[in-house]
This record gives C-alpha cells, sequence and structure tokens, in this order.
C-alpha cells in the first residue's frame, strides 16, 4: 500500500495543487487542501487502489474541503480595484488579470463549477458526480457565474458563446 | 468567453510551482487516521450477524421506536459518545441500529445525530429515535439548549433554519436562492443564533427575531464557534507566508491573537468552555492546549496527543487518547493552573469502530 500511494501522490501532486490553487486562489491554502486530500486518500486507499479513482477522489475531497471553507470564510472580503476603462479584448494579460480577480470574487460552488468546467474539461454529468449536485445545478451555476464575470466585465471582453452563454 | 477562461485558468496554473510534497507528514497522518477506524475487514461472523439483525430491526422499524424507556432529562452535560450505531450518555444507552453514527450534538431534550450516507438528522430522546429535518449534504449542524440550527434544500437553494426541538417552532429562516452558502450559521449560544453574512457577523435573538451587525463588512476572519460571549476565529497572519492564527475575540471587546497554527488548518479545532473562560486547541498531531483567557496562561493536557472530546462543565473536559486502547479521559483545569487528566472509562470502542463526541 505505501509504495503504491506514494507513486500516487509523487506523480500527480503537481497537478493536484495546480487544481486546488485555481479553486481557492492562495497558495499556502492550496498547499494545505492537498495535504489534507491526500491524508484522506491514503486512509481510503485499500478501496481506491486505481489510480483514476484515487485521483477521482482526491480531487473531489479538494473540491468540497474548498466549497466547505470558503463558505465558511466570506468570499466578499477580498479587496480589489475597479477594472480601469478601456480595457480591450486585445490586452491579453490584463483582461486575464482582471478576470482572475473577478473570478476570485465568485461563490465557492460557482468557481468550483468553473474550474471543473474549463480548466479540467469534465461534463457537466462528471462535474455534478464531484460537486455532489444535480446536473441541473450544475448548469444553473455556470450561467449564473458567467453571467456575473460579463456583467462586470462586458461583454467585449467576455464575448457571447455562440450558444449563448457558454454551454 | 469559455476560450479566455480557459487561458486564465491554465496560465494562472502554469505559473503557479507547487511546493515540495511532504509525503512522511501525510502517510504518519494517515496511518493516525487509520488506526482511530475500523478494520472491517476482521469483522467477526458475530459482529456481522448483529448488524444484519439490527439493520432488519430498523427496516421493520422505521421510526426505530426504543423499547420502553424512561423519558431521560438530557439538561446535564454528561459524558456523551457514540460507538457505530449505539449512543452513550452517561450510563444510558441508546441504540439507533442501522449504519455507524457519523456526527453527534447535545441538547436539552435529547442527543441529535446523523448517519453516515444519509441526509436524516436524527433525535433520541431516550424513548424514541425520530427525524427532525433532512439536510443539505456537507451542511453543519448547531445545536444549543433546545434550539438546534441546520440548512435544508429547498426547490429554489437552500435554506438555513434554526427551530426549537420541544415546540417544533421554527426561530429562524434564511433563504440562500442564488448562493446555496449552506455554512453561514456560525453557532447558537446564550439564546442567540450568529449567522455570517458578506463579510458581516449577524447576532439574532430568538425569542425576539431582532438582529444586531456585530461585526461590520470587512471582518477578515472565518468565526469557527461563539460561546459564553467568546469567538473563535481563524484569520491569515500578516504576510502571505505566515501561518493561520487562531483568534479569541470578547464579543463585547477587542480580541487576542491565542495561537499560531503548527499544522494545516484543516486539522484544527477550538473549543471554548461553556462561561468563555477557557479555550481548548487541538492542533494536528500535538497535545491539546488549554488557554485560560483571564491569566493568559496555556497549559498542555501532558504530553501524549489527545483528542477532544466535549465539555462537561466550565473546568472539566472529556478527550481520548490518540493511541489504541481507546480510553476516555477526563481533564479538569484546577486553580493552581496546571491540568489533571485521569482515565475514566477503558477501551471504550473495542472492536475498532470510530469514537463520536459531540461537537458542542
Amino acid at each position: 500500500m505505501g509504495e503504491e500511494f506514494a507513486e500516487f501522490a509523487r506523480g500527480r501532486h503537481g497537478a493536484l495543487y495546480r487544481y486546488a490553487y485555481l479553486l481557492v486562489g492562495e497558495r499556502g491554502l492550496a498547499d494545505d487542501l492537498v495535504q489534507e486530500a491526500l491524508i484522506k486518500t491514503y486512509v481510503a486507499w485499500r478501496r481506491l487502489r486505481d489510480p483514476n479513482a484515487a485521483e477521482a477522489y482526491t480531487r473531489k475531497v479538494i473540491t468540497n474541503t474548498a466549497i466547505n471553507w470558503w463558505r465558511r470564510k466570506s468570499y466578499h472580503e477580498r479587496p480589489y480595484d475597479d477594472l480601469p476603462e478601456g480595457i480591450a479584448p486585445t490586452q491579453d494579460s490584463s483582461t486575464r488579470l482582471w478576470l482572475w480577480n473577478e473570478l476570485l470574487q465568485l461563490p465557492p460552488r460557482q468557481r468550483a463549477a468553473l474550474v471543473l468546467r474549463y480548466y479540467e474539461d469534465l461534463t457537466e454529468v462528471q462535474t455534478a458526480e464531484v460537486l455532489n449536485c444535480a446536473v441541473g445545478t450544475v448548469k444553473s451555476q455556470v450561467s449564473i457565474a458567467l453571467s456575473k464575470l460579463r456583467a462586470r466585465l462586458g461583454d467585449d471582453v467576455l464575448p457571447l458563446d455562440k450558444a449563448g452563454a457558454g454551454r | 468567453m469559455t476560450d479566455i477562461l480557459k487561458e486564465t485558468f491554465t496560465t494562472r496554473a502554469t505559473e503557479t510551482e507547487p511546493p515540495p510534497l511532504d509525503l512522511d507528514a501525510i502517510v504518519t497522518t494517515g496511518t493516525r487516521r487509520l488506526r482511530r477506524r475500523r478494520a472491517a475487514k476482521i469483522l467477526g461472523t458475530t459482529l456481522m450477524a448483529a448488524a444484519v439483525i439490527a439493520t432488519g430491526l430498523t427496516v421493520l422499524r422505521p421510526h426505530a421506536v426504543e423499547p420502553a424507556a424512561p423519558l431521560h432529562a438530557f439538561t446535564d452535560r454528561k459524558t456523551t459518545y457514540a460507538v457505530s450505531g449505539t449512543i452513550h450518555y452517561g450510563s444510558t444507552t441508546i441504540e439507533t441500529g442501522g449504519r455507524a453514527i457519523q456526527s453527534l450534538l447535545l441538547t436539552d431534550v435529547g442527543v441529535l445525530f446523523t448517519k453516515a450516507g444519509s441526509r436524516s438528522l436524527q433525535l433520541a430522546d431516550g424513548r424514541s429515535v425520530r427525524t427532525v429535518a433532512t439536510i443539505a449534504p456537507g451542511s453543519t449542524v448547531l445545536a444549543a439548549g433546545e434550539t438546534a440550527g441546520w440548512v435544508e434544500p429547498t426547490p429554489n437553494g437552500y435554506r438555513t433554519i434554526v427551530k426549537n426541538l420541544r415546540t417544533g417552532d421554527e426561530v429562524v429562516r434564511i433563504d440562500h436562492i442564488e448562493e446555496p452558502d449552506r455554512d453561514r450559521l456560525v453557532a447558537l449560544d446564550g439564546g442567540y443564533a450568529y449567522v455570517q453574512e458578506q463579510g458581516s457577523l449577524l447576532r439574532i435573538d430568538l425569542s425576539t427575531g431582532s438582529r444586531r451587525t456585530i461585526r461590520q463588512a470587512g471582518f477578515t476572519k472565518q468565526a469557527l464557534t461563539i460561546r459564553g460571549d467568546q469567538m473563535v476565529s481563524i484569520g491569515s497572519g500578516d504576510l502571505p507566508t505566515s501561518k493561520p492564527v487562531i483568534w479569541l475575540t470578547d464579543l463585547g471587546g477587542s480580541g487576542s491573537q491565542v495561537q499560531e497554527l503548527s499544522g494545516s488548518q484543516f486539522d484544527v479545532a477550538a473549543e471554548v468552555s461553556p462561561e468563555g473562560r477557557y479555550l481548548v486547541i487541538s492542533d494536528g498531531n500535538q497535545a491539546l492546549q488549554v488557554y485560560n483567557r483571564s491569566t493568559e496562561h496555556r497549559d498542555v493536557t501532558g504530553s501524549q496527543p489527545r483528542i477532544f472530546g466535549h465539555w462537561l462543565s466550565e473546568t472539566t473536559f472529556v478527550a481520548t487518547a490518540a493511541s489504541r486502547p481507546t480510553d476516555l479521559v477526563t481533564c479538569t483545569v484546577r486553580t493552581a493552573g496546571d491540568i489533571a487528566c485521569e482515565v475514566s472509562q477503558r477501551d471504550v470502542a473495542p472492536g475498532g469502530d470510530q469514537l463520536v463526541f459531540p461537537s458542542n
């Protein structure tokens, strides 16, 4: 058990850390999250075994721990400046910076839904599985989050997809 | 739009260098937790049979009515814990049947509990077991006196509810339609509900429903609990690399930094005594620390790591050793400032089952 788990942890630590960082936006907290999730994975290792199952389990623990943590800690408290006027879609790095700041203002579950859908490329069904909610809830959370981002940053910066509010 | 989202996420992720992996700490902590868990593979035939019988009885009696027994008073804080499906309250044993109990809370009208894999919040009052609510997954349940608070799913989102368990009256209701912010209820204490909402901390009088903001927006700490007008919270340190800090704050005055956390902030627990004079801190693998608010003196419960159970009185609490066998220890904070602990019950989970203490 020890060597298999160690191999899994060493192999996937970087990816899991980056995922946790996208969820919480703080390096120290991301480190704690991954540490805690790997401890839980170690405890559950006998029934997981399959590295794919272990990774999915660890990701789920990270997600739910992050949501619970940020749910308790007010996500409205982060200071940020107003969006400067004249920001254009061509200013890619500025756009990404402001989008990142806006993402951090989203409620934790909405942010998690976006990370799972658009960074991890999970389907709505897979995202619902990780978030432990209905597929309809994933759709509404993503839709609300995208609407908020668009309202804040403008349609020029965040144009609508052909399909509408982003699948 | 999704392209720029993906680019933003990918850029941020790529620019973030993971810290070194502390595999030794993970395995050490994981092994410690495993020791506390049931060794499921070695369950004997007798235990299996007992479990099947218990499950069958539960199915036949969906409301899990207990055999006739006197109605117990639950106003005293007696040593309380659960092992598997059995609740121990002082010398009283309450069988709930079926799956293992996952969480436990003491109230004046009985013991509230949830079971693994179930969303039912149930109340055992010594005569019967009844479901009082269906709670949202991951929801924290709080209780004090005759009241309890939880979060229920609704067709449009979630709803935070505080109810009087004796009368069934709903005393607080907060709907969350857009954002299922399920843990905004911080504490129930002294006839008040404390709610952390959009950076503010509100106090709601449970008898009148009046609300008062006791911390304005911009309150940057995470309130863990409030008891005896003392709030325990976790706040970030001054520097980005600082470790999180536990604060103890008098709601009527200022706060003081009590402890810089040594381990993960997810592995910390801090419980205030009923009148708010002491704070017990459980920080990772370390021995329990007891902080005296008036003297600012801190003491530890011996050299061994212990797991905090619950307060029995203002100066006495229950704990257990973090190793097998699972002995219960009763610790008393003495006037001299030190702490005396002695074993009060030996090996309360002989089968290796998980021991669950009340969370209040």
